[in-house]
């Protein structure tokens, strides 16, 4: 037979001429490395905002990204959980609690070359206060406070309605957030603020670049650009690390996959804490979990380190309450309920569960939550209960179902804020879980002798621990991986932020 | 003249057909339980915040109301604006259009190269054992996972031997170079998968063609058999060929999706899919009638041109337009 | 020669079909149990294709993998061809104009492929499924169906014997019954396998996006979902998973070829003359 195919040119001859320069170009441009002028940091991260303005869309992801980078805040939380001075150079609190003033950074600017002076301090926290559109969330944090003073333009004074121990700390997270006063109407497209950073461009679902604050009034960075790039899919992620088109993974999904990351003239491997607590939650309305048999019964059911293991390749910290080891008050109660499988048999007889129980596990879709909620599926069974999985779209509808509608038996979600416990004490909340003794606590540490905090909250910690208020599974871990040549990295995550300002080289 | 009624039939029947796909469009997103405003506000929101917030984007007000002023102003080219970023809806789908478009173009341009020969090889070919082997791998190609392959790829080219990036985008206008290391392997996977299914719609129209009596005829007045396979075997095979690459090509637009997700490419599947997630509907209904126009239109033209080319067929089509 | 794919394919379909009715009797671990000190434990006597990063056991997964793969086929493949072929051959049948019209809701149908439909039903169910994944699938290839029962449909009303059973007194419906669903159960038949195969692979993606099958639940698709985070720690996980889908669809896909090499009798001439 006669036939050669490559003597004549075929059906789309020419397009294939254009895919073979294609391919040319890709050997010819090898070596890409050759900007050496231009320092840039590329973070990769998991989930990619959709909004720009952090005071009125929840999603983490624009704190994360722009707090202490493009925003500051009048202090901040180090890596250990203290304050530290940002835009105020000092603070005092006065005896009774009820006020609090700073003294301002003289030489505070904003990034356009606006004054920062008090008076702009006062809009940004009046607007968290008074704009209908800003978060309830925020406006619950700095619910304290009743009027905001400006004496002078270096000095704000906070006049408090009641003491409030947590403010100071909500104060150096998004909520106290100090916004350039004549743009508030264009943060959603355009972030206006004072950091190191300045915003440059945004494509949503992909990345969002920043480039130096050429006129900063502190300490500037040493990088002319950063960029986020978000990834849906972990191991994308994982691969663009390994491949030399990030410098930074700013929290590994996928644990598993960190043996590609173990050769440490490439790569540092960071494993802190987050403040994340992976919950188990139950729905305290149905009639089942008022029973504090059941509660109990699926806490001794759990390996919990086995758990942890299989999860996260043994990458978090188990936790047994809803307290981050980097809070002041932290203890380890991850021994209240030690597997004990038999023991849990007989709880839910004493329950009368001994022929069986049903409950619906609804996940969000999540790699974290729906593998947990495998172990669990797993786990329960043994111990006669037969749990239904089914996964929600995340955010939409599982906020939807679980959270609005309460339409669940079981949820397994992680809580990234800080200091959340306070949420256990609203029975509104998707848990419904309604103790007052537990409500008097967290009352009693906001606005109480500030001595006094640490020891009530502890008091708090073990009362949901020992109630088995939620199986509290475990703390995420804070897993970073960066660039062998870069440091100051925090290891443990204790603030909203993905902290870029105190990151640098030992190459430049 | 007869054409040209037929086409201007056509036009409107389409017309008209985009216009009842609307409106069943918006009816079903529409109806998709949660909201927006629950993305918005979060897991700590309460209710009362979230109704506020529903009244003040307008998404409590009367569905045809909000459907006319989608559709006028589709018609007027502006399809609103995201009800969660504020950008207008277009600026958005855009250069998300772009990256699908290259990837779903390339990807079957190179899928044809694959294609036409291995499938006219696998047809003249089919009772030897290479001509087996053609069609096996034909087959094998269409039975694994496009994203298994995917992820293959990126572990050996780029992971393994750091060839190519493993994931991501650049735009063509800003790194040309870039841009093409960072396609190739999404190109290639896509390829890969359609390539099979190509081979096998070129080789059994290959096979059908070598059968009919004119190929037959043509051999017989002496014709060389490569010349007889190229006229007349590809121009006849050329037209089925063509109806099944106008259908791929136009469901792929959303269905690259899967290869999206592998490559972290920023494209029209990945926006829908996390849009729908988050309900936001302005960007969510007009992906999808984007996506049904394009089969639609894409379908059309496939149809017009077969039947121009086919006298037959072109017989046919005047009679049922007079 | 031909023969060889009809084998083959048989053969591999009949491995699936085994392993599916070996599930419902007797797996050799329970698929869902975790024993987490066995993580990923390779291949040995006690567990015969290793475990997964939970100590599931593969060997029992994917014999009840089997299972939800052979349904998921089935009942998108039922959907399709149930609501398919009727609307086809009611437009084969019909007079001109009212059979264009309902070829064109088809064509319509056409547009929304089954990724789409996946996510849109999913995000109504609330939650994604077995089930969601399945219907979607199913929907999707009504089309399909449609297409191909109306080309059948319009040649073989074409036929004399068709005219005469016509001038004989023979209604419609007769006629579909006795002449029209005979002739066309070949095409039908092909297509039900190519569309077999579509499915099982349709489900995998959808299960990879995260819109298919629901964690516990082992299908292949989910197993390969689960399997991604050990790419690179073991790959082995992707592979079973990923080689029975292989299996099958290629078994579907070569029966279906096979079939249709031997049902179409034009093909056969056409296959002595070179």
């Amino acid at each position: 037979m006669d036939f050669r195919i490559g003597r004549r040119p075929l059906i789309g001859a020419a397009l294939a001429g254009s895919l073979a320069s294609l391919v040319g170009c890709s050997s010819k441009d090898g070596g890409s490395g050759s900007q050496a002028q231009v320092h840039d940091l590329v973070v990769g991260a998991t989930a990619a905002p959709d909004a720009l303005d952090p005071s009125t869309n929840t999603a983490a992801a624009i704190s994360q990204a722009l707090l202490y980078n493009v925003y500051e805040t009048l202090l901040k939380v180090d890596g250990k959980g203290a304050y530290q001075p940002l835009l105020a150079k000092s603070w005092t609190e006065s005896p009774d609690g009820l006020s609090y003033t700073f003294t301002l950074e003289p030489n505070a600017r904003f990034a356009s070359g606006a004054a920062l002076d008090a008076s702009a301090v006062k809009t940004s926290l009046d607007r968290i206060g008074q704009d209908p559109t800003t978060l309830a969330t925020l406006k619950s944090q700095l619910a304290a406070i009743d009027r905001v003073e400006t004496p002078d333009p270096g000095t704000l004074v906070l006049r408090l309605k009641h003491p409030d121990n947590f403010l100071l700390y909500f104060l150096a997270q998004t909520a106290g957030i100090v916004y350039e006063p004549s743009a508030l109407s264009t943060l959603n497209q355009k972030p206006a603020g004072s950091g190191p950073f300045v915003f440059s461009a945004w494509s949503q679902g992909e990345s969002l670049s920043l480039v130096r604050n050429a006129s900063y009034w502190g300490t500037p960075t040493k990088f002319d650009k950063a960029t986020f790039k978000y990834y849906a899919d972990p191991n994308a992620e994982n691969a663009a690390l390994s491949s030399g088109d990030l410098d930074i993974i700013s929290n590994v999904q996928a644990p598993q996959a960190l043996g590609q990351f173990k050769d440490t003239s490439r790569f540092t491997i960071l494993d802190g804490t987050t403040m994340s607590e992976v919950v188990m939650g139950f729905n305290h309305s149905r009639p089942v979990f008022g029973d504090i048999r059941v509660r109990r019964a699926i806490n001794y059911a759990i390996n919990r380190p086995e758990l942890l293991q299989t999860v996260a390749d043994g990458h978090g910290r188990l936790i047994g309450s809803m307290v981050p080891p980097t809070d002041p008050w932290y203890e380890d109660l991850s021994n209240t309920y030690s597997f004990d499988p038999d023991k849990a048999r007989s709880l839910l007889a004493e329950a009368g569960h001994s022929s069986g129980l049903t409950l619906a596990l609804r996940v969000p879709t999540l790699p974290y939550a729906t593998a947990a909620a495998t172990f669990v599926t797993s786990a329960l069974k043994d111990v006669g209960i037969t749990v239904t999985v089914d996964q929600l779209d995340f955010p939409a509808r599982w906020i939807d179902e679980v959270m609005t509608k309460g339409n669940y038996d079981m949820t397994i979600i992680g809580h990234a804020e800080g200091r959340d416990i306070v949420k256990w004490a609203d029975p509104q909340y998707y848990w419904h879980y309604d103790n007052p003794a537990f409500q008097k606590l967290i009352q009693q540490a906001q606005t109480g002798p500030a001595d006094e905090v640490n020891g009530i909250m502890k008091k708090a910690a073990e009362m949901l621990a020992t109630d088995a208020a939620a199986d509290f599974l475990y703390l995420l871990a804070n897993l970073v991986v960066i660039r062998a040549d870069l440091s100051g990295v925090a290891e443990n995550l204790t603030s909203d932020s993905f902290d870029l300002t105190t990151i640098s080289s030992k190459d430049f | 003249m007869r054409v040209a009624s037929t086409i201007a039939r056509e036009l409107l029947i389409f017309a008209a057909t985009l216009l009842v796909t609307s409106l069943i469009i918006f009816m079903v997103v529409n109806l998709l339980p949660g909201d927006v405003a629950g993305t918005i506000l979060g897991p700590n929101a309460d209710a009362s915040s979230i109704a506020a917030l529903r009244t003040t984007m307008g998404l409590d007000r009367p569905w045809p109301l909000r459907y006319l002023e989608w559709i006028g102003g589709l018609l007027t080219g502006d399809a609103g604006r995201s009800a969660l970023s504020g950008q207008p809806v277009l600026a958005l789908i855009g250069p998300k259009l772009a990256v699908t478009g290259w990837l779903v173009t390339l990807g079957m341009a190179l899928a044809i190269v694959i294609a036409v020969p291995v499938g006219i090889a696998a047809a003249l070919r089919r009772k030897h054992l290479d001509g087996l082997i053609w069609a096996g791998l034909s087959q094998l190609g269409m039975a694994v996972p496009a994203f298994l392959a995917g992820m293959l790829l990126v572990v050996v080219f780029a992971v393994q031997l750091s060839w190519l990036p493993a994931n991501g985008y650049v735009r063509l206008a800003e790194d040309p170079g870039g841009w093409a290391r960072h396609l190739v392997l999404p190109v290639v996977s896509l390829a890969i998968v359609q390539s099979a299914v190509l081979v096998r719609y070129v080789r059994s129209a290959f096979i059908d063609v070598l059968g009919e009596d004119y190929f037959r005829t043509a051999r017989a007045v002496g014709w060389r058999f490569g010349s007889a396979v190229l006229r007349h075997g590809l121009r006849n095979a050329s037209l089925q060929v063509l109806t099944v690459l106008g259908l791929q090509l136009a469901t792929l637009f959303v269905g690259a999706i899967v290869i999206e997700n592998v490559f972290v490419l920023p494209g029209l599947g990945s926006l829908l899919l996390s849009s729908v997630n988050q309900r936001d509907l302005p960007v969510v209904q007009t992906i999808v009638m984007i996506q049904v126009a394009l089969v639609l239109v894409i379908n059309g033209v496939v149809d017009l041109v077969a039947r121009l080319a086919d006298p037959r067929l072109r017989a046919e089509a005047t009679e049922a337009g007079a | 020669m031909r023969r060889a794919g009809l084998i083959a394919g048989t053969a591999c379909v009949g491995v699936v079909v085994v392993m599916a009715l070996v599930a419902l009797f007797w797996t050799p671990y329970d698929p869902g149990q975790v024993e987490a000190s066995q993580a990923l434990a390779q291949p040995s006597a006690a567990h015969l294709f290793g475990t997964d990063g939970f100590g599931r056991d593969i060997f029992s997964q994917l014999l009840v993998g089997a299972r939800i793969c052979l349904q998921v086929g089935i009942v998108s493949v039922a959907i399709g061809a149930l609501v398919g072929v009727p609307l086809g051959i009611w437009a084969g049948m019909a007079p001109g104009r009212i059979g264009r019209a309902i070829m064109r809701v088809s064509d319509v149908l056409y547009a929304f492929p089954a990724l789409l439909l996946a996510i849109l039903l999913a995000a109504a169910r609330g939650s994604a499924s077995t089930g969601t994944a399945m219907v979607a699938i199913g929907v999707s290839t009504v089309p399909a169906f449609a297409r191909v029962a109306h080309g059948a449909t319009r040649s073989v009303m074409a036929r004399d014997y068709v005219a005469a059973a016509r001038a004989s007194g023979i209604g419609w419906g007769g006629i579909a019954r006795t002449h029209v669903l005979v002739n066309i159960a070949p095409v039908v038949l092909v297509q039900t396998s190519t569309s077999f195969g579509l499915a099982i692979l349709a489900e995998a993606g959808l299960s990879y996006l995260g819109i298919g099958t629901a964690p516990t639940t082992p299908s292949w698709g989910r197993m390969l979902y689960d399997a991604q985070k050990y790419l690179y720690q073991a790959p082995l996980q992707l592979l079973w998973p990923g080689m029975f889908i292989a299996v099958a669809v290629l078994g579907f896909n070569l029966l279906g070829d096979g079939l249709r090499d031997a049902l179409d009798p034009r093909l056969r001439t056409g296959r002595h003359d070179d």
